[in-house]
């Protein structure tokens, strides 16, 4: 009834439900092999006398089938419990297969080996306890969850809003003395405008000068009334009061620029009027003098002094060079 | 009005000496009242014809498909929605119009329905000045680093055996974070991990984890006793991706949480604070933002400037970009077995409306 060889013949060359063609070798699916080969010796449908190592749930058996067995199907296999000791269970597999092949038994003693190694590592991995245990991920889900973020970010708006809080913080002070746009700054700001308000004032103040200035026509007549005001003026500018160094920064500047401007403006307004009043000259002549004078004095006094001499006023007056005198 | 008087005539009761300023008071009520009914009077009619009109230029459109039968099926719906927008414009601009003559009596426009504008309901959300959850957050895991007796750091680390976008990840998250440290993982168990940290005094534990090659996950443990969560990692685009990107410094950066308004909300962005170091340099300018929209957490990284006086803020992206989800938090340090777990994202009982949120 048992003809292996017919069996193994049709099985190897035609159809075997069993054949798992991966190169370089052809494995075998049936979970009664021995080996997991495709061959003649490890065919467990093409050998009647046949062993081999199964381990079910952490436990071992040795399953043989003989040809004595064959027509009961349902009892072709003889169980056999090997001892949980390796060595007491290699010793069990070759008092049971003794008078069986050489190939036979050692197969099964390798696979019991074999079975042994994993299930000590698996051991070993369940008390390590970092086992991985994998998840499934929802193609539709995360798809969901993606296009949800998409529309979530432009609700958030995010620049925006991390703008809009680094603002508030900076309102609230958060910041401290890193910045000062707000407070220091307006106050920075009142202290500024305090201070041109001051300078319009005298620069107000200085203007009725220049504009008598202007006025050259009335010069001869109103020498004697500017001299009056100017003799004033000389006793500002004597030597004591002219060095104003202690005066605020920004005044000499401004009155230097002012006087310049006078300078030009006074010296073209002067021309025309020599040629109409010859008295005049002398006056500039006089001036002349008095500046070669007053060149030995430091240099503060002659440009104040060339300041004042522009105005004419000054130079006119005589009484200065006594009081220096 | 009744409900005023009788309030009055309390106070009456109460505090004589204000009694004459309150009358005089109702006094000038009345007379503006009088005054508005006056101008309301007199525009009335006018004013009932406008509303009319405001209401029902709000209402209808006036094309409808039956307009377009003379075009090919084809164009038709293309013809429609065009039409309907231009429709839709010239009806807002009648409308505008419309309010403009009615001047203050023009009835309240109406806010854009919004997902946020429009969301459950939830029981849990924190208002300021609530005494419990003032009391809880003054004795929970993080109360130690708000009051300043630790100062953060933090350890970072990634799964066993992984890859260099996962390293790339790490580098750059331990610029973003000052005070941290980035160890590769070499098989160690994660338990074992935590106690070397707690011995070594970490505040806080990072691990990436990655999947097909990409960090996708993020196990956030505030250490020594804190609490533990896992964030999905979505959207990552590293800096040199970025179109515009500048170099990071060391100054200690500023943290924006924003929009965390429940209490599990509250608990997230209070683990997330702990990660920086107290006194942000603001020399630096460098800011770190977790902005909350819709259980998303977006993290940028930006160095900023003030200008036009402090009226508005230049922003420069620094860092990487990434979105985190948060999918369950657990009470102490990692436990994935026996551990308490607070809170769990449960797609099928938790995302019953797209209104519902939880941070």
């Amino acid at each position: 009834m048992q003809c292996d060889d017919v069996t193994w013949n049709i099985l190897h060359k035609g159809q075997c439900s069993y054949k798992a063609w991966s190169k370089p070798k052809m494995f075998c699916r049936n979970e009664m092999n021995l080996t997991g080969l495709c061959n003649r010796a490890s065919c467990p449908l093409a050998n009647s006398q046949y062993a081999t190592v199964r381990e079910e749930n952490g436990v071992c058996y040795l399953y043989a089938k003989v040809v004595e067995r064959s027509h009961y199907p349902r009892r072709l296999w003889e169980k056999t419990k090997l001892s949980k000791d390796m060595n007491k269970a290699l010793e069990q597999i070759s008092d049971q297969l003794l008078h069986w092949s050489e190939y036979v038994r050692h197969k099964c003693k390798a696979r019991l080996i074999r079975i042994h190694q994993y299930l000590i590592r698996m051991r070993k991995m369940a008390v390590r306890g970092n086992q991985k245990k994998l998840i499934p991920i929802g193609r539709k889900v995360e798809r969901r969850e993606k296009r949800r973020e998409e529309k979530a970010l432009v609700a958030a708006k995010l620049d925006h809003a991390i703008e809009k809080e680094l603002l508030a913080r900076l309102k609230q002070g958060t910041y401290g003395d890193v910045y000062n746009f707000r407070q220091e700054a307006f106050e920075q700001m009142l202290e500024n405008t305090e201070k041109e308000l001051e300078v319009e004032q005298e620069v107000e103040q200085d203007d009725p000068d220049t504009g008598e200035t202007q006025f050259v026509a009335d010069f001869d007549s109103s020498d004697d009334e500017e001299d009056m005001e100017d003799g004033g003026g000389d006793g500002h500018w004597s030597p004591d009061a002219t060095d104003s160094e202690n005066e605020d920064d920004w005044q000499p500047e401004q009155e230097e620029e002012d006087e310049d401007d006078e300078d030009d403006e006074g010296e073209e307004g002067d021309e025309p009027m020599e040629i109409e009043e010859p008295p005049k000259k002398k006056v500039k002549k006089e001036v002349k003098k008095k500046k070669a004078a007053a060149a030995a004095d430091g240099k503060k006094k002659k440009l104040k002094k060339r300041a004042r001499v522009e105005i004419e006023y000054e130079e006119e007056v005589e009484p200065r060079q006594r009081v220096k005198a | 009005m009744a409900p005023k008087k009788s309030k009055k005539s309390k106070k009456e009761e109460s505090m004589i000496d204000f009694v004459e300023e309150e009358v005089t008071g109702d006094v000038d009520e009345d007379d503006f009242e009088e005054a508005q009914e006056q101008e309301i009077e007199l525009t009335d009619e006018k004013l009932q014809e406008l509303l009319e009109k405001y209401e029902a230029s709000k209402s209808a459109a006036t094309k409808t498909k039956d307009d377009f039968k003379h075009l090919p099926k084809s164009q038709r719906g293309k013809a429609l929605k065009k039409a309907l927008r231009k429709d839709k414009r010239s009806r807002q601009e009648e409308r505008s119009k419309i309010r403009e003559e009615l001047g203050e009596s023009a009835p309240q426009k109406e806010v854009p329905k919004t997902i946020e504008s429009m969301r459950e309901y939830d029981a849990t959300m924190v208002d300021e000045q609530d005494d419990e959850v003032e009391h809880d957050e003054a004795n929970d895991e993080f109360a130690p680093y708000f009051n300043r007796e630790t100062s953060p750091k933090v350890m970072i680390t990634m799964t066993p055996k992984a890859k260099i976008t996962t390293f790339k990840f790490c580098f750059e998250l331990q610029k973003c974070i000052p005070n941290s440290e980035m160890f590769t993982r070499k098989n160690v168990l994660l338990k074992t991990i935590i106690e070397q940290a707690k011995e070594r005094e970490f505040t806080d534990l990072l691990v990436v984890h990655e999947d097909r090659k990409k960090p996708n996950g993020i196990i956030f443990c505030h250490l020594p006793e804190g609490p533990t969560a896992y964030f999905k990692i979505n959207s990552l685009t590293f800096t040199q991706d970025l179109k515009k990107f500048g170099e990071s410094t060391a100054h200690f950066p500023e943290v924006i949480l924003n929009n965390f308004n429940t209490r599990l909300g509250h608990n997230i962005a209070r683990m997330l604070a702990c990660l920086f170091p107290h006194d942000p340099k603001f020399t630096g300018r460098r800011v770190v933002t977790f902005h909350n929209q819709r259980d998303y957490i977006f993290f940028r990284h930006h160095r900023y400037e003030f200008k036009k006086e402090g009226t508005k803020a230049a922003l420069l992206e620094l860092g990487p970009r990434f979105t985190l989800r948060l999918k369950w938090l657990q009470k102490g340090t990692f436990d994935a077995k026996w551990g308490e777990f607070e809170w769990v994202l449960k797609r099928h009982e938790m995302e019953t409306s797209r209104r519902r949120f939880f941070l």
